[in-house]
């Protein structure tokens, strides 16, 4: 990736860019949390119990997933 | 930036005036907290539905007299109301001399299941459901969850009711 420290208006540029992929991810990880929540749904309706931890751990990855995007904004 | 005089507004704008100089915008950083938040919401959800799921869902009711044993004789079943005079039931003495008894509305749409002693299954006329005599469980069709089981215990020659699993 190119990055040159010229113009207060590259960096800006720059810097949105990089908040539009982090939104882009938080919002991807969204949604397969809110598939993952449905499908928890449908096992807890049809009476199975066997799966559903399987939900939980994958939808708590997605959340740590999303804090880490989140912290990651940080400039260094 | 000032709002334009309500005389210089188009028509629309005249009637459905809208103060763009009060709105709050959203930043994509603040956007980015938000979504953070709806995605622990989203996790905390699921942690409840999944326990929700494990803790089963027993229901006891008072006991309640269905039948004498010698009443329902091997291979038939038996219609009765429980847990309320509302609620039909069916009682089916296996072959081989167990019982089991199921909440007889269908989890499709209710209608109400039969048994099928030549199949040996719980069937629902209305869009061919069945059902597992032994545990209940779908076999075929569009239901989307097992009958509601109800526990039996049975003192001397009397089978009585005692609960509802499911």
């Amino acid at each position: 990736m190119r990055f040159v420290r010229r113009g207060g208006e590259e960096r800006a540029a720059g810097r949105v860019a990089l908040v539009e992929a982090q939104l882009l991810l938080v919002i991807t990880v969204v949604v397969l949390q809110l598939w993952l929540l449905t499908v928890a749904l449908e096992e807890l309706l049809a009476g199975h119990a066997e799966g559903v931890w399987w939900l939980v751990a994958f939808s708590g990855l997605g959340f740590l997933v999303a804090l880490l995007v989140l912290a990651a904004r940080r400039e260094r | 930036m000032a709002e334009a005089p309500l005389g210089e507004m188009p028509y629309h704008e005249q009637d459905f005036p809208y103060q763009r100089t009060l709105d709050k915008l959203v930043t994509r950083r603040e956007y980015l907290h938000l979504l953070t938040l709806t995605s622990l919401g989203l996790f905390l959800g699921t942690v409840g539905v999944a326990l929700e799921a494990l803790r089963g869902r027993r229901r006891d009711f008072p006991a309640q007299p269905v039948a004498s044993v010698g009443e329902v004789a091997e291979g038939t079943a038996l219609n009765f109301n429980y847990p309320t005079a509302d609620d039909p039931a069916i009682l089916v003495h296996l072959p081989g001399g167990r019982f089991v008894a199921y909440g007889q509305r269908c989890t499709h749409l209710a209608c109400a299941v039969f048994w099928e002693p030549r199949a040996r299954v719980l069937a629902c006329p209305c869009h061919e459901g069945f059902f597992d005599v032994q545990t209940g469980l779908v076999i075929a069709g569009p239901p989307p969850r097992p009958l509601p089981r109800i526990e039996l215990r049975r003192e001397g020659d009397m089978l009585f009711a005692v609960g509802v699993q499911g």
